[in-house]
């Protein structure tokens, strides 16, 4: 203590034990600050000043009683050994991403994220417990009417919800919405019960059984959720196709990004990418990741790729990876010398890559949403 | 120094917390209950709101014990969580972006100014106020959490989510504010006289 040196403003104002001495008067350090301040008469101003921060510095605060905080408490404790709030199954800790050399910003990230996704888990979830998924989520606001559309069988149907997105039903397939879907013109709108019953203000959120795809208007604050009995669906503004007709939910990518979550497990997640999908088994009870069947080339990219000169096979990966935005990883040295005239046109993307991989000795495989090429080089 | 004794109580709590001790979990939150509670208070006057934030925010917690890692800095955690949670809430309910630190030093002052005890300082003090009240939100929030919540540069970077330089910026500007309030040079600063009347 005798050491510290306290030279300016911030060095009192901030130091617990100066403040404490100023505001009781009674303190164990009491006498070395008198001493200090006897020993240190220039600084006298200084002490001063610092004295009168502190004392500006003091809020009207009204902290909750005791009784009160135990109350709160116990409701928690109550809602905890209810049992009702244990969807996390027991997963391992990654050691990648919550080891403990990780710096203090990514943890605090991780946790913040855990808990935003977790209250709004529990808002969702956390309902008295009824035959499943679907009449729980249809009961997040029993006031609120719910819509729903169905496609006859032997149609698909084209919806237009309140924000501008759309979804074609394929047929037989179902489709609810609450009533209070934010629109187009007022995405944020004021919610009346928001603030005071702890419940979520209007969300972008609608639940399937079937399968449809989505073209999502984009809101950056406004995520879109879509909910199967499985399986959550998070984007920002994309287009995408949910399946559930198999027993599994295969989530398919064709713009943008998607997340999508087990529904028991929100740390079960992934992001996916065009062309990508993910497949729920319930079975195996977890997500995988995978390319769609049939890759479908990107809409923004230029579709006169493929060069008429022999061109290095790495810059052929490359225009394959920008076409159809599927990660394609290779070993860049294994690959140096090989150059190969292909013309790109219209055959599908495992062709296209059959024809590559044959011509220049390689191998590929399809490892989550990914192709890995394997080559022992062209000499 | 006794501050490490605090901290490895601090992670001994946070450790059965995560391995799913309910007693813990109460004790937990009733540690972190009244800086949160007043945290909470400096953005809204709704107190069942800040009740119901933090109720949610312990919930989720648990919910999600598994994948927390551990730490020593569970406070800034909880402290950045409410203010997310908290600043959603009253943002739904008003067209605002950014997370109003409403009730900070330009609220008014606790009655019993009587606590100074020098009687001389009473009006340095009462400068010194009008100087924090001038000050932008953010920097009375940064103080705030300086002062009240022992935060450091990193962790009050962390909570309100900005670079470290702009914390450092902020606080830096507020305290050279303050410096210039003393009792003999107050005079000398003629912009600093409006905030005296």
């Amino acid at each position: 203590m005798s050491n510290e040196e306290y030279n300016t403003l911030e060095d009192l104002v901030f130091s617990r034990s100066f403040r404490t001495w100023v505001l009781t008067g009674d303190t164990p350090e009491a006498d070395f600050w008198s001493d200090w301040a006897t020993r240190n008469p220039g600084k006298t101003e200084l002490v001063n000043q610092a004295k009168a921060v502190i004392y500006a510095l003091q809020l009207d605060l009204r902290p909750l009683p005791e009784e009160a905080v135990d109350a709160e408490v116990r409701k928690a404790l109550q809602k905890v050994q209810d049992g009702r709030l244990t969807p996390v199954r027991e997963v391992p800790l990654r050691p990648g991403i919550l080891g403990r050399h990780y710096s203090r910003a990514w943890t605090a990230a991780a946790i913040v994220a855990a808990i935003a996704i977790g209250i709004w888990s529990i808002r969702f979830f956390h309902q008295p417990r009824q035959e499943g998924f679907y009449p729980t989520f249809l009961a997040v606001d029993p006031a609120k009417p719910i819509h729903q559309q169905t496609a006859p069988a032997g149609t698909e149907k084209w919806l237009t919800l309140p924000d501008g997105s759309t979804a074609r039903l394929t047929p037989g397939s179902k489709l609810s919405w609450p009533a209070d879907h934010p629109d187009a013109d007022h995405p944020d709108a004021d919610h009346p019960d928001a603030r005071h019953n702890g419940r979520p203000g209007r969300q972008r959120a609608v639940f399937l059984e079937g399968e449809a795809f989505f073209n999502i208007t984009h809101s950056a604050s406004l995520p879109f959720f879509v909910y199967t009995r499985n399986v959550i669906t998070k984007v920002l503004g994309t287009s995408f196709t949910v399946n559930t007709n198999s027993g599994k939910t295969i989530v398919s990518v064709s713009t943008g990004k998607v997340s999508v979550y087990h529904k028991k497990d929100l740390s079960d997640g992934m992001i996916l990418t065009p062309n990508q999908q993910s497949t729920y088994d319930p079975g195996k009870d977890h997500l995988d990741k995978a390319l769609i069947a049939r890759p479908v080339a990107l809409e923004t990219a230029d579709s006169t790729a493929g060069s008429p000169g022999p061109a290095p096979v790495a810059a052929v990966f490359r225009g394959l990876q920008n076409r159809y935005g599927i990660p394609i990883l290779y070993d860049e040295e294994a690959v140096a010398g090989c150059t190969l005239r292909v013309p790109m046109g219209n055959e599908p993307f495992y062709e296209k890559l059959n024809v590559v991989c044959k011509a220049i000795g390689a191998t590929y495989e399809a490892i989550d949403g990914n192709i890995v090429i394997t080559a022992a080089g062209c000499k | 120094m006794a501050s490490v004794n605090l901290l490895d109580e601090n992670l001994l709590l946070w450790n059965e917390f995560r391995n799913g001790n309910a007693d813990a979990f109460g004790e937990l939150m009733r540690t972190h209950y009244p800086d949160l509670f007043n945290y909470g208070t400096r953005f809204t006057k709704d107190t069942e709101l800040v009740k119901d934030c933090i109720q949610d925010l312990f919930l989720a917690l648990w919910v999600n014990r598994l994948t927390i890692s551990e730490t020593s800095f569970v406070k800034y955690y909880l402290l950045k969580a409410l203010r997310h949670s908290l600043t959603k809430a009253i943002n739904r309910s008003r067209h605002r972006a950014d997370p109003h630190f409403e009730y900070g030093f330009n609220s008014t002052p606790p009655v019993e100014n009587s606590l100074i005890r020098e009687e001389y300082l009473i009006d340095l003090a009462r400068k010194m106020r009008k100087v924090l009240a001038g000050l932008s939100r953010r920097q009375q929030e940064v103080i705030y959490l300086r002062f009240y919540m022992d935060a450091d540069t990193d962790e009050i970077a962390e909570i309100m989510s900005l670079s470290r330089q702009s914390v450092y910026n902020l606080l830096h500007d507020s305290l050279r504010r303050l410096r210039k309030v003393s009792p003999k040079k107050a005079f000398w600063f003629p912009h600093l006289l409006p905030l005296l009347f």
